[in-house]
């Protein structure tokens, strides 16, 4: 009962998020903002996980394929797919989950009990539409172009990897990556990059949104939006796997 | 002038206000004190149209905007600037655009235009060299200033301030309430300050409405406070031995 009232009250929140748009002029000046901030506070974090990642699936694929009869290009076949469909958006949003959620919503919890989001309302902003729609925009924009970059850097990291272990050669591993290429699955992982920013953005702030009281409930409602956006991430990638492949 | 009828709110089955009637008059400091918790932050926050009342009506200059004229209240608040108790002023924008910020959404005014404006507002507040500060690098007092400069900066005609001299020290505290009392004659506006502080009730109140457990106990100026025979509105004004003093000998 607690949970459907709950997603009764997320959709009405996203509802006001495209209510009434702001003026152009501040809606474009917070856009630049959150972009420079989910950027600058996500990048480093993708890179290094992504090139680790990359480096580790390539060496235990080339571990478990001890078999002389399994081609080589395999390493950099199975490298890329993994990152493909899977790491480079799911995880690496489940990631960005715990980062990016949890600071919108101690930002937004923290606006809310200090009467900013009082303020702004009581100058004639509808604050749930400044506040959460530039950073809905921001995530659409740079999660796709994270996915991406992070697939590029994992597959990087394989080769450096893989090549400095001496477990697969330059040709097998660029083989590899130019193996059964489908597009289809950076249009399918592109279209999940886009779900879950949606996600981590609009949880996060319901939650930051509604917290009453204290530094303690701007805490609390952090922790569980990053817990629900990360279950809600996880139940979209089934649905949308289940539905687009 | 600002006049509210019948005001009652609850929060589930606790009651905060109970059927208040109050005017605020154009032109004068009108304050709202009360103890903590008795529900002066309920009621300013009702009279600018951020919390709905449960029923009565609240009427600004004529305009009614309670019951189905809420859309008359989006006019309005054009012509308003609050001052919120912990200040409110944006943790992401700096001193300069956190006070155009109202600039922005209510005028056309150039980016320039808008600069020279803040900055008059800033010296209207006695500030100097903070426009590039961001509210995490100002002490509390010049905060409240800031918010100050903020609620006045587009010259609105009606001026709200929850608690404006709380934590602050007694003559920083005096500086901020002559600062309001200034502002509000100059521009002759309507002026709703709460307040649980006795020294801004003698330095500035012009008209005084007390609040006793979510209902309006007394009103009056403040020279008749020193007259009143009221318990409640004794206890709250009167428990320190100085301020006893200082009823007796008016008396
Ligand atoms: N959103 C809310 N939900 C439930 N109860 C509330 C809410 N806001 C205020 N209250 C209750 O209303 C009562 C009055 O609170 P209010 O903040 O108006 O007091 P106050 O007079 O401003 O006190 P202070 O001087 O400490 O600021 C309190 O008992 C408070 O618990
Ligand atoms: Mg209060």
């Amino acid at each position: 009962m607690k949970i459907l009232e709950n997603i009764g009250a997320y959709l009405l929140f996203i509802k006001k998020v495209f209510a009434r748009p702001e003026r152009r002029q501040v809606f474009l000046r917070e856009l630049t903002n959150e972009l420079e901030k989910l950027g600058l506070n996500s990048i480093v974090l993708v890179i290094i996980i992504s090139f680790f990642i990359g480096a580790v699936l390539t060496l235990q694929t080339a571990y478990n394929m001890s078999n002389p009869l399994l081609p080589r290009y395999l390493i950099g076949y199975l490298t890329r797919e993994t990152l493909l469909l899977e790491f480079s958006s799911t995880i690496v949003s489940l990631i960005l989950a715990g980062k990016i959620g949890s600071n919108i919503a101690s930002e937004i919890g923290t606006m809310r009990i200090t009467e900013q989001i009082d303020a702004l309302e009581a100058m004639g902003v509808n604050p749930v539409s400044y506040l959460v729609g530039p950073k809905i925009a921001a995530a659409l924009v740079i999660n796709p172009a994270l996915y991406i970059f992070s697939v590029l850097v994992g597959i990087t990291g394989g080769f450096i990897a893989g090549l400095s272990a001496g477990s697969v050669n330059y040709d097998d591993y660029i083989n590899g990556l130019h193996f059964e290429f489908n597009p289809y699955y950076v249009t399918y992982s592109i279209i999940k990059t886009l779900a879950f920013a949606l996600i981590f953005t609009t949880i996060p702030a319901y939650y930051g949104y509604n917290t009453r009281g204290g530094a303690l409930e701007v805490g609390r409602a952090s922790t569980k939006a990053v817990v629900d956006s990360s279950i809600a991430i996880l139940v979209a990638n089934l649905v949308l796997t289940k539905i687009l492949l | 002038m600002i006049q509210i009828s019948h005001i009652t709110k609850h929060f589930d089955a606790k009651a905060v206000l109970q059927d208040i009637n109050a005017t605020f008059q154009k032109g004068k400091v009108n304050l709202i004190i009360g103890k903590s918790g008795s529900g002066k932050t309920v009621l300013l926050k009702t009279l600018i149209g951020l919390i709905t009342a449960d029923t009565g009506t609240i009427n600004y200059d004529g305009t009614e905007i309670t019951g189905k004229n809420t859309k008359n209240m989006t006019q309005i608040r054009k012509e308003m600037g609050v001052v919120f108790q912990g200040g409110a002023l944006f943790d992401s924008l700096n001193v300069l655009d956190n006070i155009t910020f109202p600039l922005t959404l209510f005028s056309t005014a150039t980016e320039k235009e808008k600069q020279r404006k803040a900055h008059s507002a800033l010296q209207r507040v006695d500030l100097r060299d903070v426009a590039r500060l961001y509210p995490s690098e100002l002490s509390g007092g010049m905060k409240k200033r800031v918010a100050i400069a903020r609620a006045i900066v587009h010259q609105p005609k009606y001026l709200f301030c929850d608690e404006p001299n709380s934590g602050l020290d007694p003559l920083t505290a005096t500086l901020i309430d002559n600062l309001l009392s200034e502002i509000t004659h100059e521009n002759n506006i309507t002026a709703v300050i709460n307040t649980h502080d006795m020294n801004s009730v003698f330095e500035i109140g012009e008209h005084i409405t007390f609040i006793h457990q979510g209902r309006k106990q007394w009103e009056g100026n403040r020279q008749e406070i020193l007259q009143a025979d009221d318990p409640a509105l004794d206890e709250f004004l009167f428990t320190s031995k100085l301020n006893q003093t200082v009823k007796r000998n008016a008396k």
